[in-house]
């Protein structure tokens, strides 16, 4: 059979040299044209959109995974690194300053934007992963939602337990002031995935300092108890993180599909009034 | 420690199926069925399993996974005793952020539809344009020719794309040069003609020291096509904002073209050869001599300037020094020169002259030419000449008698008589014309020798030419002139015979001298006796000039013995009266006739019973000394107009200089060409020549340059610079800081009978670009290229429209 | 959990079957769970066989020769042929033994005679599919083909008719209420001058029974059979102590066999035929551990690291006299070292890996002698030579040149003892990861999906891509225990010793070559999930296939939904090759063969 596929990074050196000579050409090319007084918009206009259709193919290849088009790791250094380059294009193409037609405004705050969502989403890419890992779960997103309701039926049980073997009120009334609000919160959309939130800081200190009115049985309980919260904390943690993992694309893809039209608009607009001259 | 979920029970569990669209809706309780939506999200479950029919009854089709066929079994109906209702499945949130791109793409096509609607162009507007040219923000179409018909509406935009690669609209030169005149050759580099272009680019050659190593230089020169002509919009980019700069232009940009490519103007930008003279100067200082020698003089010390500034001063754009006006300048030691002060010969130009000729053997040899003026002496003026060279039967004449002395005609042949009877003819029906038509006859010659001179030249050209001046001198030189003149013009030649000499002895003249003084009456009313004498001239009687021309035979022996004395001693009048009375008040008659005097001939008769008391007459003044502010006289000594110049800056003088100067390259240069070397002599009346150099220009043309150089308001120089902007940074030196004065030079050579302005010396060495350098670097003062260079040279205006339209406002 | 670190390792030691479905795992505690010890015949081969049948079977001569006395009390001739033996019928066309199928046992004709193909039976009789890859159109196809249904089978129609035929045509009901696939007219589908005949007495199938090989050839009965199956320890036991069959088995497995295994060997690469033949002749073979190891390890699943440890048969143990040099000629050992009070494992070593060489050089070279500084345990089933001391010594060792050996990557001269050699695993990949793929079996695996969860985004491309070359169907989980921050996925392993593969009734699961990927030819698949219950990593998933409404296809006799196995089959139809590694856009994922221990800390230190 095929030889075991270790997927090494294969050379990330070659990649980065490999974009900043591109890099370096573009901008000599760029001034070249300039001086020779060639249409140099039409060029790296015309090289910018190309560039941004190329990226937009990575798209494209996820949705052919059975064609035998190159790793799909190539395809994304491909995306990371020749994003750079169309920031670079970009910046070559329309100069630094703020542009002043409208149609221009929406085309450059459209491609900023994109172009952010996706810086973003590459350092979210490469850090929030660890940070899921180190909390020790690793669940299927779609997981999640299921987990979340067998934690609370299982502390519910818990509760009943105790209140039935110990006929004491302390964790029925834990469980009421503090335990079931945390087992239903949720963290807010934007929450980050590390640290312990402070409502689970407050329901474990809570628990502890309850710990005075138990007996054995309820100490037991209490112990279990806890691993369902850790358990729930850890929970959060999965959500929060693979959810910003997820979120980022909401903005990067459909502004992406905008740029494209928007580009091609900008394009035909600027040929058909000034030759590209 | 924790719990963990990461290990399902894969015995159990199922795929789990991310690529589909739609999920479960109780998956979240751990609850999903077995079936699961179909792909259009809709949850078909109503129970655990979906009995199947076997026979007449039903039977439970659970999966072992799901617990195996139930106890129970389907109810009667066919339906799974285990009911649950059917979920609502959810969206994947891959699925979700589907959607969110369709929207995205969808409302992007619509907001970019509106916008393609009315207003369009408001949005596809890149940007306001520079003020220069704000008011066409509202109206595209000044610059971006009308669109391909297209669609209205919504479509348009989308009707303007496909035109977009055809036609578009794209602004051409045309509409820039709607307003900008950019000469011939608007689109070619610097706007030049190809010719010039290559001359100039030859100027500088690659290779030089200080070439430049710039990589995206060379990689532009690479890709720069080959045919340089370019859009305007190519540099001239606009909607870049009220204030954006349409004019930038980068120094690579200049350097792509230009052979040589160097880093910058401290480094590589090649020594100015001989900047800034490119010519020699027009007019002729020596600096040198000047400051070194002529203002050493004690005489003139206290003249010389003290300053640079006492002769030039800046122009208001800065780049030239020009030339203070000659009053301020030269005036204080020239001026006078000009008026021929301290000048020996004639002070006036020899205007018109009746040459000497041998009019005695032209009679007797049957070649009548009339009267002629028996002190006519000289030659023929190149003025004549030139007047002639339209009367072709002058012209061969002179032909036929170059080399010959008119003045004695007894050794000549036929055809040499006969043409000096046909030039004698010509030059006696010149005059005729000019005394009878004056400045207008002079105006309509010289129109067809010089059909493309402006009247107001030509009538300059006549220095108001006066009409009693004329006259006069016709009485004295051919008394007779419009008779003969009529006769021979008629083809009637007149009687062969020397008419002064006979009448000195004849009878008849007797009581017409004596009827001298009655000839003063005559002139105040008309004699019955005169009217037979003269029967023909009668009819024209009521013309005062008849009458004199009548009255003018009587005179005519004193006049002649008169103008003979005058030759002898003009300077002791005093020793005649004496003596001859009668012939000196003939004389002083005829002179006062000249002086358009009658008045005194009576009283100096009435005065002549009484010889003995000795009393001085008022005494005319030479003619020449008569006219010092210059003007129009008449030599005493032979039959010669002449023309006085005024001053500096002459009219007559330049405009004849000018003229002959450009009619001695055409047909007329024959008679041009001595006319103009004439004037022009370095000795010659007016001096002009010694300070106006002489320019031949293409198509040998010559041109007297009578300014000097200075600023042209549309011509725009390839180089440019602020002479004022600099002043304040003058050493000790002044301007020789830069323009350093050369000790010795052969500064002169350039001129004398060199007429290429290109091959000259100049005064000063060359600005040494190192000075310059000084400053303009990085550095200091910057050092681009349109820092003293600029793009577009010639002339450059702005058109102003409307004047088509020009009428008074209601 | 058996790990001394506090940085919990998560493994399905402490999870799997016995807990509750998705339940939270049991805490890991000191005392741990108790199992009883599992004992040699508690699982005997089949419950069916009487004592009448072994005493009819010692009047057979195959048996009536042996001298019982020879036998230990522990394991009685009776009690082998009672436990380790079955009587198997076919009728005329049954297919006994498929080729390629991997065989546990050996086959004794007791009655009738069988017929042995030589040339190898078309795939369509054998009931296998013989994976073409896609073409280029046929692949880009499934970006519309692709089914919304999962698991529907509808879309290829051929395949419903041709699963009908296999379980109404090809497949019966034999006598022992198990299937049978057998040949429709036999001897028109495969002439007699094709094949040979075995008759009453003769034996088949031990070579691959031992060797834990693939079967090589295809037997059909010829008419009605009877067959004495004896599972592999019996034959074991047999060979020890039978000198006749062990005369038989050694005699024929070194004829067909061992010299190829040796020849294979680097050590011995540089002797001539001669001296391979000859050292053939005086090379034992064993065989160690538990041949369908899988069940037991699966009831240890439990059980604490050491507990499963100490399960493990020894090969050689450490601070004996190296008395051979042992070679490995099939399966996983694990190389270990006292410590403290447990042992550290160093490494495991597979197929054609050898152990003592360095002590054997160095002893040969230099006094006083070192013992075996490694101990040599069996993980799962293990089959190994042993070439003894002496005759290295006398044959092999004068070829081994220092340059030689260097060449080989030996060390020469015997680094201090107990220090660790070059080789040492637990130095590349780190104890705990180390432990744990030898703990739980992964090592067993030349494709296992490994994914690094520092890298992983969970974005599930990977699933996605699998069922996007898979008709819409995911074919593995991701999810599975992690060390490490490296997840070994619920996928496929395509293991080094496929125990799925044995006792598939249709052949439907088989290898596509000798360490090729193992598939499941979907058609012939019956649905009886043999293959997902021997698997030990639960890999193997059963599906209730649908049609194009969605709705389960039925059988129509127990009108319950037909079930198929299915599980990852490295993508052998698609020309793009294993699409889960390549939809990776974050290089977390890898298939890895587990079996160099060079490729995995390559990849894990990457």
């Amino acid at each position: 059979m095929d030889k075991p596929l270790i997927n090494q990074r294969r050379h990330p050196a070659a990649w980065w040299i490999a974009s900043a000579c591109a890099a370096a050409l573009l901008v000599a090319a760029e001034a070249a044209l300039r001086a020779a007084l060639l249409p140099v918009a039409l060029w790296t206009g015309t090289l910018l959109y190309a560039l941004v259709l190329a990226l937009a193919l990575f798209n494209a290849r996820k949705k052919l995974p059975f064609l035998p088009l190159t790793r799909a790791s190539t395809w994304l250094r491909f995306h990371v690194y020749g994003g750079w380059l169309a920031v670079l294009l970009f910046f070559l193409h329309a100069g630094t300053a703020w542009p002043d037609g409208r149609l221009n405004q929406i085309l450059a705050a459209v491609f900023l934007l994109v172009a952010a969502s996706g810086a973003l989403g590459l350092f979210l890419s490469r850090w929030v992963p660890s940070k899921l890992t180190a909390s020790g779960e690793a669940l299927t997103y779609e997981r999640i939602p299921e987990i979340r309701r067998q934690i609370r039926t299982s502390v519910e049980a818990l509760i009943v337990a105790a209140d039935h073997e110990s006929d004491s009120s302390t964790l029925g009334d834990f469980y009421v002031n503090h335990l079931l609000v945390y087992v239903n919160w949720r963290p807010g959309l934007f929450a980050l995935p590390f640290g312990d939130p402070p409502l689970h800081r407050k329901t474990i200190s809570s628990l502890v300092s309850l710990n005075r009115y138990f007996n054995a049985r309820e100490r037991e309980i209490a112990s279990e108890l806890r691993e369902w919260i850790e358990a729930k904390r850890n929970l959060d943690t999965q959500l929060v993180g693979q959810r910003l993992l997820k979120l980022w694309l909401f903005v990067h893809i459909p502004l992406s599909c905008s740029l494209i039209i928007l580009g091609l608009v900008h394009g035909l607009v600027a040929v058909h009034f000034t030759r590209g001259l | 420690m924790a719990r963990f979920f990461q290990l399902p029970n894969f015995k159990r569990d199922d795929y789990q199926r991310p690529n589909q669209k739609w999920g479960c809706g109780r998956a979240c309780d751990g609850k999903g069925c077995q079936f699961g939506p179909d792909a259009k999200g809709v949850c078909h479950t109503t129970g655990e399993c979906r009995p199947a029919r076997v026979g007449d009854r039903w039977t439970c089709t659970r999966p072992d996974t799901s617990g195996g066929p139930c106890a129970s079994g389907p109810l009667p109906s066919g339906e799974c005793c285990r009911q649950i209702g059917p979920c609502q499945p959810v969206l994947s949130l891959r699925a979700r952020r589907g959607r969110w791109s369709w929207a995205a793409g969808g409302l992007t096509v619509a907001i970019l539809l509106v916008l393609g609607g009315a207003d369009r162009e408001r949005w596809a507007d890149p940007g306001p344009l520079s003020s220069a040219h704000a008011l066409s923000n509202a109206r595209c179409s000044d610059c971006h020719q009308a669109p391909p018909a297209g669609p209205g509406g919504p479509g348009a935009f989308a009707g303007g794309f496909a035109g977009a690669f055809s036609g578009g609209r794209h602004p051409t030169g045309v509409s820039c040069l709607k307003c900008h005149d950019m000469g011939e050759h608007p689109m070619e580099p610097h706007g030049l003609d190809r010719i010039s272009l290559t001359r100039a680019e030859n100027t500088v050659k690659p290779g030089a020291k200080g070439a430049s190593h710039s990589i995206v230089l060379a990689m532009a020169r690479i890709v720069s096509p080959s045919d340089a002509s370019r859009e305007c919009i190519v540099c001239h980019t606009e909607h870049h904002g009220r204030i954006g700069k349409v004019t930038a232009f980068s120094d690579k940009q200049c350097q792509v073209c230009h052979v040589a490519a160097f880093d910058s103007f401290s480094k590589g930008h090649p020594e100015f050869s001989n900047y800034p003279f490119d010519r020699r100067t027009r007019l002729v200082f020596d600096h040198a001599k000047h400051l070194g020698e002529h203002f050493s003089d004690k005489t003139v010390a206290a003249l010389a300037p003290k300053s640079c500034d006492a002769c030039h001063v800046a122009s208001t754009s800065g780049g030239f020094m020009v030339v203070r006006s000659f009053e301020k300048t030269c005036a204080a030691c020239h001026g006078t020169q000009i008026e021929g002060e301290g000048r020996a010969g004639d002070k006036g130009i020899a205007f018109l002259r009746i040459p000497g000729l041998d009019a005695a053997t032209l009679d007797s040899k049957g070649h009548g030419v009339g009267e002629w003026p028996s002190d006519a002496d000289g030659a023929i003026t190149p003025f004549t000449r030139l007047l002639l060279s339209k009367d072709k039967a002058a012209s061969q004449a002179m032909a036929a008698l170059s080399g010959v002395d008119l003045t004695d005609l007894r050794g000549a042949s036929d055809e040499r008589l006969a043409a000096a009877q046909a030039l004698a003819w010509s030059i006696k029906s010149l005059f005729a014309d000019l005394v009878t038509s004056g400045q207008d006859a002079m105006i309509a010659k010289l129109g067809d020798i010089d059909p493309a001179a402006e009247r107001g030249q030509l009538r300059a050209m006549t220095a108001q030419m006066p009409r009693d001046g004329l006259l006069s001198a016709q009485t004295a030189w051919f008394p007779s002139l419009f008779t003969e003149v009529a006769n021979y013009r008629a083809g009637v030649m007149p009687v062969s015979k020397m008419a002064p000499a006979a009448s000195a002895a004849s009878p008849a003249a007797a009581p017409h001298s004596a009827v001298v003084p009655g000839d003063g009456d005559l002139l105040d009313d008309k004699s019955p006796v005169a009217a037979p004498a003269k029967p023909k001239a009668a009819g024209d009687d009521i013309l005062g000039d008849d009458l004199a021309a009548d009255a003018k035979p009587a005179p005519k022996p004193v006049a002649k013995a008169a103008g003979d004395d005058l030759l002898g001693d003009d300077a002791t009048p005093a020793a005649k009266p004496t003596s001859k009375p009668a012939p000196k008040a003939a004389k002083d008659s005829g002179d006062d006739l000249i002086g358009d005097d009658a008045a005194p001939a009576p009283k100096v008769a009435a005065a002549a019973p009484a010889p003995t008391k000795k009393i001085e007459p008022l005494k005319v003044n030479d003619a020449e000394a008569w006219t010092p502010a210059g003007g129009w006289y008449r030599s005493a000594d032979n039959p010669t107009l002449y023309y006085r110049p005024v001053g500096h800056a002459d009219a007559f003088l330049t405009l004849w200089l000018s003229a002959s100067a450009k009619l001695s390259s055409g047909p007329h240069g024959s008679v041009a060409e001595p006319l103009f070397l004439a004037l022009s002599d370095a000795k010659g009346p007016g001096l002009c020549m010694k300070c106006h150099s002489v320019d031949r220009v293409s198509g040998g043309e010559k041109v007297v340059n009578w300014s000097a150089a200075g600023p042209h308001p549309t011509v725009h120089e390839i180089t440019k610079f602020n002479h004022e902007a600099h002043f304040s940074l003058m050493d000790q030196k002044g301007c020789q800081t830069c323009h350093q004065m050369k000790a010795q030079s052969a500064y002169l050579t350039s001129f004398g009978d060199n007429l290429d302005p290109a091959h000259f010396e100049s005064g000063f060495g060359p600005v040494v670009k190192a000075s310059c350098a000084a400053c303009h670097n990085d550095k200091v003062a910057g050092q681009s290229c349109q820092l003293c260079h600029s793009y577009h040279v010639g002339e450059v205006t702005a058109k102003i429209s409307g004047t088509g339209q020009m009428k008074p406002l209601e | 959990m058996g790990n001394p670190d506090p940085a919990p390792v998560r493994s399905p030691a402490g999870q799997g079957a016995g807990t509750p479905p998705a339940g939270p795992r049991a805490p890991d505690s000191a005392s741990g769970m108790r199992i009883p010890r599992p004992k040699r015949w508690t699982i005997p081969f089949s419950e069916k066989m009487t004592d009448e049948n072994v005493v009819s079977l010692l009047a057979n001569p195959a048996f009536s020769g042996i001298d019982a006395s020879r036998f230990p009390p522990r394991l009685p001739l009776q009690g082998v042929l009672k436990n380790d033996t079955k009587l198997r019928t076919f009728e005329k066309g049954d297919i006994i033994v498929r080729e390629g199928d991997y065989g546990n046992s050996a086959f004794l004709i007791l009655y009738g005679s069988v017929r042995v193909v030589l040339n190898s039976l078309p795939a369509r009789i054998l009931g296998r599919q013989t994976p073409v890859k896609k073409t280029f159109f046929g692949s880009l196809a499934q970006l519309w083909r692709n089914s919304d249904v999962p698991e529907e089978r509808s879309l290829a129609a051929d395949t419903l008719q041709l699963q009908a035929r296999m379980t109404r045509a090809n497949v019966r009901i034999g006598r022992e209420s198990r299937p049978h696939i057998f040949v429709q007219d036999l001897d028109q589908a495969l002439p007699a001058h094709e094949a040979v005949i075995l008759k009453e007495g003769e034996l088949f199938g031990e070579i691959a029974a031992i060797g834990r090989t693939p079967r090589t050839t295809t037997v059909l009965a010829e008419g009605d059979v009877e067959l004495l199956e004896i599972r592999w320890q019996g034959l074991r036991e047999l060979r020890l102590f039978a000198p006749a069959w062990k005369e038989h088995i050694d005699r024929v497995y070194r004829e067909r066999a061992l010299f190829s295994h040796l020849r294979e060997t680097p050590v011995l690469s540089y002797l001539s035929a001669e001296q391979i033949t000859a050292l053939a002749a005086q090379t034992h073979f064993e065989t160690y551990g538990n041949f369908d190891w899988t069940s037991s390890f699966q009831k240890l699943a439990t059980a604490s690291a050491r507990e499963r440890v100490e399960q493990e048969p020894l090969i050689a143990r450490e601070g004996d006299y190296p008395n051979g040099l042992i070679l490995i000629r099939s399966g996983n050992v694990r190389l270990s070292m006292a410590y403290n009070h447990g042992e550290r494992t160093i490494s495991y070593l597979g197929k054609g890996r050898c152990f003592g060489l360095e002590e054997i050089l160095h002893n040969a070279r230099h006094s006083p002698p070192v013992p075996l500084r490694r101990t040599l345990r069996a993980i799962g089933y293990v089959d190994v030579l042993i070439i003894p001391t002496s005759v290295f010594e006398k044959v092999v060792l004068p070829t081994l040149t220092p340059e030689r050996l260097q060449a080989l990557g030996v060390a020469t001269d015997l680094p201090g003892v107990p220090a660790d050699p070059g080789d040492d695993a637990s130095a590349k990949l780190g104890p705990d990861m180390l432990e744990f793929m030898v703990e739980n079996r992964f090592i067993n695996g030349t494709a296992t999906m490994l994914i690094d969860m520092d890298r992983c985004t969970r974005c599930d491309d990977c699933v996605r891509a699998c069922a996007a070359t898979h008709d819409g169907n995911p074919r593995f989980i991701r999810q599975g225990p992690v060390v490490e921050s490296v997840m070994v996925a619920n996928a496929c392993m395509h293991c080094v010793d496929p125990v799925c593969m044995i006792g598939c009734p249709t052949g439907a699961i088989s290898r596509e070559s000798i360490q090729g990927q193992i598939v499941i030819n979907d058609s012939t698949c019956i649905g009886c999930a043999a293959c997902a219950t021997s698997c030990p990593y639960q890999n193997i998933h059963m599906v209730h296939i649908r049609d194009k409404s969605g709705s389960f296809i039925l059988d129509e006799n127990t009108h319950t939904p037909i079930a198929k196995a299915t599980k990852c089959d490295f993508c052998v139809e698609q020309i793009g090759g294993p699409a889960c590694v390549n939809a990776c856009p974050h290089d977390a994922m890898v298939r890895a063969d587990l079996s160099d221990v060079d490729l995995l800390s390559g990849w894990i230190n990457r």
